[in-house]
């Protein structure tokens, strides 16, 4: 596939600030044809209900896995660390459990750190003084029977597993709950479940028994929810071949299919995401039309971004002028347009196929991206790696600095990292800071090799190009958050 | 079989080999100089192009004269030291092959294994022949898929340039290849005849005298030994895989043709427990780097069908000019190239599965005293993916780069690396660096239409 020019972007062009909470003033719900207005609700940046940061607090935090004890002692734990303005790291404390690489979210009063644990539980970390909470999400929703042919399904947590604060602070998210069932291929991932906390009170939701695909918490206390079936990050543009044994296999996949789907946004007046939905758009869909799912929030000063890819089932087509098995079902995937829940809380889509996840963004509403080829993805076709900007048209341009684009392999080597972590660095994240780019790394491999856990570093990125990269942290299995 | 079977190697002349390989049309390639070999795809025939070039110069423009009459198929290529053409060996269709004179043209398609010397001025291609002017090896019908099974050989050359050994050339690509033993044969460049095979590996050691090295079992010729590689058996197969298991297997590495140097050196092992097989041997102008691989094979049960064997990297010695052995231990090392000074270039690791593949791990340095050192430009570690990085490839390209071939340019001191890249969207690319360190690594550009099927050499 032939790559669309991109325009470039100066440095100059970036500007960097700290980020803000998503603002809302009106909301537009759209449902169906019907167009409903809503009250303006007041801007949290702004009103009283923001915490105010301490000005020695830390700007950042990281998790570290680390093995504690011997022999039959030795067990997994989890090293919270906070860096202060002036880089100085400091360890607050351990968490038992680990074995996956969650990602921490720094609370906007940057005093407590919340991140998933193994077994499902949010931890609560107090950065001063290091006070450990354990949040217990109650009724985790059960697999239908319907749907758990075998005791191996069952509710778990994902690498990269996600929390996030509600501008307040009062309430935390944790979206990395997910439901796998085994087939023959090993698992399949079936849904996702976000699950929202109040710290004060401990009472976790899953805001009821249709329990959201995602919750995404609002200013002004309310909740972008997000229902339908869940998009895989790495979603492209493509046709597959399911191979089924038997037609009674054939029509069962068939008629699974042909329920209706419903992928909706809403907007909740509740912290929580409990309560009475506003609904902004829904899609019911069966596979004759193709279901759509949508894909991780992601939160940026320009709104809520939410990727979205349709798949169909239909009769397979001749390839190549050979004829397939009658009982075989073609399986399309298409990549679409993403939704965007503005600050306003008004919905609209993007007038661009978005095949990447953003990984960050910019006061100006842009979105960073790890890849200026930022369109679907064809086959096994991967984007050449380079971070670059997302504009509200869905246009992308690389980053320059010094002329040169910041590739994670390149930004791995100027800063000094390992070159064995250069052959395997990826872009995970990147903040604004001053007039420099605070950037996570991980090694994650390559060449279909996949290295558990990644080495993660975190490393400042003068914009201006005057003076090299430099490591602000390196270790194994680290993962990062900068406020 | 004592080296006396072994043609000796002669002193040659230049314009000897001017006159065999093409009159005037030869051009011998100063010392140091990159070569490029291009081949435009082709069915039967690969039109061949060699052509040298400084690593100082950019390579644009640069173009040798083609070559005719080389078959497709070719798969290795070896620069003579000094000036001199280069020896190849591969296999190709029988109809594009000289018939052979005991069977003469045969109709069905065949693979049949080839060698010989290509000019590098350009010209016709001067095939090798058995002693009795006979093509070399045995044929194989390709409906066997014996083209794509069959191991790639190697050549090594004597240190004057009037011989090269054909390694693991012609075997029958049907039989296991974990099982042959090493085999040699010995080219002589001024009558392009060949020895016939002799049953253990023999290279010239520098300062006379040859370095032998007699094995039951072998790697795979071509085949990275970091790999595992699996032996799909039936329930026969099987029962000859257990015997073969329970079987005591011995890498020997003696010195022959140099009176008062009786060094020897041994190991051996049982399969299942790890046994040594022998792997490609290196000379370099400071002696003969001998390596082994340590193959092991899972402990066997009567139910047991497909039977996996896995390599690592096992010892390995270096054969010194004097004829003196130094023992390495594990040497998990590849090797991509000599300096001028002897010491042998390594890229990847020294452990034993070395599973995030050489990319980011420094390229080194042995000397015959088994000491390794990383190589550095100025005071940085040169790695692919630093080089690949600086000389300005894309991240994709950087992140997979390996380093397949490495000299230094003799004119102007460059190392020169020659680059393959694991996802195959990148052809091949060179990147040159002074070893002090004064400017980054930078590409050499090729004709975009020529780099798709090109193989560098670096003498």
């Amino acid at each position: 596939m032939r790559a669309r020019p991109v325009p470039k972007v100066r440095v100059s062009q970036i500007v960097p600030s700290s980020p803000s909470p998503v603002r809302s003033s009106a909301l537009v719900v759209l449902l169906g044809t019907a167009t409903l207005a809503v009250a303006p609700t007041v801007s949290p940046a702004a009103g009283p209900d923001v915490p105010r940061a301490r000005a020695d607090a830390p700007v950042a935090v990281a998790l570290v896995p680390e093995f504690r004890g011997r022999g039959k002692a030795r067990r997994l734990v989890t090293r919270v660390d906070a860096f202060s303005s002036d880089g100085t790291r400091r360890r607050v404390r351990t968490v038992p459990g680990g074995g996956f690489v969650p990602q921490p979210s720094v609370s906007p009063d940057r005093r407590r750190v919340a991140f998933a644990l193994a077994d499902g539980r949010i931890a609560v970390v107090v950065l001063r003084g290091g006070a450990l909470r354990r949040l217990r999400p109650p009724g985790l929703p059960r697999p239908r029977p319907a749907d758990a042919p075998s005791d191996r399904s069952r509710w778990t947590v994902v690498d990269g597993a996600s929390t996030s604060w509600s501008p307040d602070g009062r309430v935390v998210v944790a979206h990395a709950l997910v439901r796998r069932e085994p087939d023959r291929w090993g698992s399949t991932l079936v849904e996702t479940r976000s699950v929202a906390c109040v710290v004060a009170s401990g009472r976790c939701t899953t805001a009821g028994a249709g329990a959201p695909a995602d919750l995404v918490p609002l200013a002004g206390g309310r909740t972008l929810r997000l229902d339908g079936p869940s998009a895989d990050d790495d979603d492209r543009d493509g046709r597959s071949t399911l191979q089924l044994d038997t037609a009674r296999e054939r029509r069962t996949v068939l008629a699974d299919g042909r329920r209706a789907v419903r992928a909706a946004a809403s907007v909740v007046a509740s912290s929580t995401g409990e309560g009475r939905r506003r609904v902004l758009r829904a899609l019911v869909s069966t596979t004759r039309d193709g279901a759509v799912a949508l894909g991780a929030p992601v939160a940026g000063p320009a709104g809520v971004l939410i990727r979205r890819s349709s798949t169909r089932l239909g009769p397979p087509r001749p390839q190549d002028g050979f004829p397939t098995d009658r009982r075989d079902l073609e399986i399309r995937s298409r990549v679409l347009a993403p939704w965007i829940v503005s600050a306003a809380g008004r919905l609209r889509t993007l007038p661009a196929r978005l095949g990447i996840s953003p990984i960050g963004s910019l006061a100006d509403g842009r979105w960073l991206v790890p890849t200026a080829q930022v369109g679907p993805r064809e086959g096994l076709d991967t984007p050449e790696p380079g971070l670059a900007t997302l504009d509200r048209r869905g246009r992308a341009a690389p980053v320059l600095v010094g002329g040169r684009p910041v590739t994670p392999v390149r930004l791995a080597l100027d800063a000094g990292l390992p070159d064995t972590f250069a052959a395997g660095a990826n872009l995970v994240a990147a903040w604004p800071a001053g007039g420099d780019l605070l950037v996570e790394l991980r090694d994650t491999g390559y060449g279909g090799g996949f290295f558990f856990p990644g080495d993660g570093a975190l490393v400042r990125l003068p914009l201006d190009g005057t003076t090299p990269p430099r490591i602000v942290d390196h270790r194994g299995g680290a993962s990062y958050d900068v406020r | 079989m004592t080296s006396a079977e072994v043609p000796a190697r002669r002193s040659l002349l230049a314009p000897a080999i001017a006159v065999l390989l093409g009159g005037a049309v030869v051009a011998p390639a100063a010392s140091g100089d990159v070569l490029r070999i291009t081949s435009a795809p082709g069915q039967d025939a690969a039109d061949v192009t060699v052509a040298t070039f400084p690593a100082s110069a950019r390579a644009d423009g640069i173009a040798g004269r083609p070559v005719t009459g080389l078959p497709a198929w070719i798969t290795t290529y070896e620069a003579a030291p000094g000036d001199g053409a280069v020896a190849y060996a591969g296999s190709g269709m029988a109809s594009v092959a000289p018939p052979d004179p005991a069977t003469g043209p045969v109709d069905d398609p065949l693979s049949r294994p080839l060698a010989g010397l290509l000019p590098v001025g350009g010209g016709p291609v001067v095939p090798f022949s058995g002693l009795s002017g006979g093509v070399l090896g045995r044929a194989f019908r390709s409906g066997t898929n014996a083209a794509n099974e069959q191991p790639d050989p190697w050549i090594t050359w004597s240190p004057d340039g009037t011989s090269v050994v054909l390694h693991a050339f012609g075997r029958d690509p049907r039989r296991d290849p974990w099982f042959a033993a090493p085999d040699a044969r010995r080219c002589d460049v001024a009558t392009a005849r060949c020895t016939a095979p002799v049953a253990r590996d023999v290279v010239d050691l520098p300062g006379g005298g040859t370095v032998e090295t007699e094995a039951g079992l072998s790697v795979p010729i071509g085949a990275r030994r970091t790999f595992d590689r699996d032996v799909d058996t039936g329930p026969p197969a099987a029962r000859r895989f257990r015997a073969r298991a329970e079987r005591r297997y011995a890498v020997t590495v003696r010195v022959a043709g140099r009176p008062g140097v009786p060094a020897t050196w041994r190991t051996s092992g049982v399969l299942r427990d790890g046994s040594p097989a022998f792997d490609r041997a290196i000379p370099s102008a400071a002696g003969v780097l001998v390596r082994t691989s340590r193959v092991r094979a899972p402990k066997q049960t009567p139910r047991t069908r497909g039977l996996g064997v896995s390599a690592d990297a096992g010892k390995a010695v270096v054969v010194r000019r004097d004829g003196t052995i130094r023992p390495l231990g594990r040497f998990g090392y590849e090797v991509v190239g000599t300096l001028p000074d002897g010491r042998w270039m390594l890229t990847g690791g020294p452990g034993r599965r070395f599973e995030r593949g050489p990319t980011g791990q420094p390229l080194r340095t042995l000397d015959a005293d088994g000491r390794i050192a990383p190589l550095t430009s100025g005071a940085r570690v040169v790695s692919p993916v630093w080089a690949a990085s600086l000389a300005g490839l894309p991240d994709s390209a950087a992140r997979t780069a390996e380093v397949e071939r490495a000299g230094i340019d003799a004119a102007s001191g460059l190392l020169v690396l020659v680059m393959r890249f694991q996802d195959g969207g990148e052809p091949g690319r060179v990147v040159v660096l002074p070893a002090d360190g004064s400017s980054p690594p930078r590409l050499l550009r090729d004709p975009p239409a020529r780099r798709t099927s090109a193989d560098y050499l670096v003498r």
